[in-house]
């Protein structure tokens, strides 16, 4: 059965790491406190909008192969100001940041939204929807490594932003990627199921 | 000829005796305590199967028992000291990840209780890796037993052994709740190959990887057997048929490479539970090697009546699970085809059409 499409999708129902499984790594890896997750959020905002709005200037009769070392080009130059940008804005805290974050955001230039998702969803959308679609989709996922991040740092460290919050026990193990494979799985799952059964109820 | 055939109600019991033997030991050592550690982790094991169960919308059955053996083989890794959350949490996870999601009723992906352990382990290290004396009897709560690095981990740093022979076989020593008796474990290994509970070509590979990688690594075989938790991790995580290999060759290959990994790990890294790490490892070349097995045997388990049973160690269940799986699935291919049947057959099917099909049952029955 298809839905009648919305320009919201992205926020919840489509969301592109919950649903589709998008974009995945740098949540695993680098949500780990809620911080992080600002820092990785923002970043990727920056870098998937310009990148994308920019691309889809480009010549549509160019071949793929070529069309993806642009994207690839323009996401590694679009990185540069946006990194710049994150640094400006809380400069202390990306430095406090750890090595695997520092790893993972210049890899936001080529995120699957940009050198995939582009392609295949966002360019062939009328072009004043596009940039709506696109912010909501980037919204998605910033709402999903911040909730990410914040359940990581109660489970691991008993703080949310650094400040105590008082749990019984805490595992430290949910920091590592496992915990974050594991818990995205579940929020996978709820996924799923809330919107499998929101569906239902609209069809009956 | 299977390995696992035949009087699967005896083994069971032999298997569960076992267990109770070296919980037994276990309380011995460690009062009271040790036992509330073990009864929590086997109510657990048990509500969270129900809970699982529930959610999978599926009914609680005799097979289902098996988890309680998995948290009971992870609890016997853990101190008499661990905290209750610990021992809830990682049999929840146990079960419900390691169980029900990696291979529910099935041959599993990795074996639960390992992957039980090792959650504890990296989410609380130092509750898991320190323990008390054996004999210290404590209290179920607030115990104030003083805590120390295990035997394995004093054998494999300071290349000393500060403990008699005597403790160390009587497992006297700082070590796990149900690892440290090497002589109960031993005998009790021997009895389950006897018995044909466990593969005896998965231990001989296991012993084989292990004295292989010790000659080159140059560390001392008795050392590397009474320690790391290599005798418990032989019988239950490595010679399990639940995660192991059927055929006898995959089986010895297998264990003989987690015997090389595991050993390695022992020497370079000095893990103490290195062997849980190593059948972790080793497990995508299991996988790979059941792979190669089901390839190689189809046709063969086709035409013969006595097939090789891939059941796991504490699953075996007998053919009471698979018939009513089969029932189950008759039953479901039985609606879906009655009703699209009934959905093809009616072309105008309306909804008073729809009424009169619910009434027409009742009829029946009435009319009967």
């Amino acid at each position: 059965m298809q839905h009648k499409f919305s320009i919201t999708d992205g926020l919840l129902k489509g969301n592109a790491v919950l649903e589709k499984g998008m974009v995945i790594a740098p949540i695993v890896v680098c949500c780990t406190t809620l911080q992080n997750a600002l820092l990785v959020s923002l970043a990727f905002a920056l870098i998937t909008i310009a990148t994308v709005w920019i691309c889809s200037f480009y010549s549509g009769n160019m071949s793929y192969a070529l069309r993806m070392v642009c994207y690839a080009m323009t996401g590694a130059v679009v990185s540069f100001p946006a990194l710049l940008i994150c640094r400006i804005i809380n400069s202390g805290f990306y430095d406090s940041a750890g090595s695997m974050t520092a790893i993972y955001l210049p890899l936001l230039s080529v995120n699957s939204f940009i050198v995939l998702y582009a392609d295949s969803y966002f360019y062939k959308l009328p072009e004043k929807t596009m940039p709506i679609v696109l912010l909501f989709h980037v919204l998605g996922f910033c709402a999903t490594a911040c909730m990410v991040g914040a359940i990581r740092e109660i489970l691991s460290m008993g703080t949310i932003m650094g400040n105590a919050v008082d749990i019984p026990i805490v595992m430290k193990g949910i920091s590592a990627p496992w915990g974050g494979f594991i818990l995205l799985g579940l929020l996978c799952a709820l996924h799923r199921v809330i919107f499998s059964k929101k569906d239902d109820d609209s069809c009956n | 000829m299977s390995r696992y055939s035949d009087c699967s109600h005896t083994r069971k019991i032999e298997y569960w005796i076992f267990l109770a033997c070296i919980i037994g030991i276990g309380i011995c050592y460690h009062g009271i305590r040790a036992l509330a550690v073990y009864g929590l982790s086997a109510v657990t094991a048990i509500l969270t199967d129900f809970i699982c169960l529930f959610l999978e919308k599926k009914s609680y059955k005799r097979a289902d028992l098996a988890n309680i053996g998995m948290a009971l083989t992870m609890c016997m890794m853990f101190p008499a000291t661990v905290p209750y959350s610990i021992v809830i949490l990682s049999t929840i996870f146990a079960v419900a990840i390691g169980a029900h999601v990696f291979g529910y009723r099935k041959r599993y992906l990795f074996p639960p209780s390992a992957i039980g352990y090792l959650f504890a382990l990296s989410c609380w290290k130092d509750e898991i890796l320190n323990f008390p004396e054996a004999g210290e009897k404590l209290p179920l709560f607030h115990h104030q037993a003083e805590l120390s690095n295990s035997m394995s981990y004093i054998l494999l740093t300071e290349n000393e052994i500060h403990s008699s022979w005597n403790q160390i076989l009587m497992g006297t020593v700082h070590s796990p709740m149900g690892t440290g008796c090497i002589i109960m474990l031993a005998v009790g290994m021997v009895v389950m190959i006897c018995r044909k509970q466990i593969s005896l070509w998965a231990c001989l590979g296991y012993l084989l990887g292990i004295s292989i990688s010790s000659f080159f690594m140059s560390v001392s075989i008795h050392g590397v057997l009474i320690s790391c938790m290599t005798v418990f991790s032989m019988i239950f995580l490595i010679a399990d048929p639940a995660v192991m290999p059927c055929r006898n060759i995959m089986a010895y290959v297998g264990a003989l490479v987690t015997g090389l990994l595991s050993c390695y790990l022992i020497s370079a890294y000095h893990l103490e539970y290195a062997p849980i790490v190593a059948v972790m490892l080793s497990i995508p070349l299991w996988r790979w090697l059941s792979k190669i097995e089901e390839q190689m045997t189809p046709e063969v388990e086709e035409d013969e009546e006595e097939t090789e049973e891939t059941t796991p160690l504490e699953n075996r269940f007998g053919d009471e699970e698979e018939e009513d799986f089969e029932e189950e699935e008759n039953l479901e291919e039985i609606d879906e085809i009655t009703e699209e049947e009934t959905f093809e057959d009616d072309d105008d099917f309306e909804d008073d059409d729809f009424d009169d099909l619910e009434d027409e049952p009742e009829e029946d029955t009435n009319a009967t």
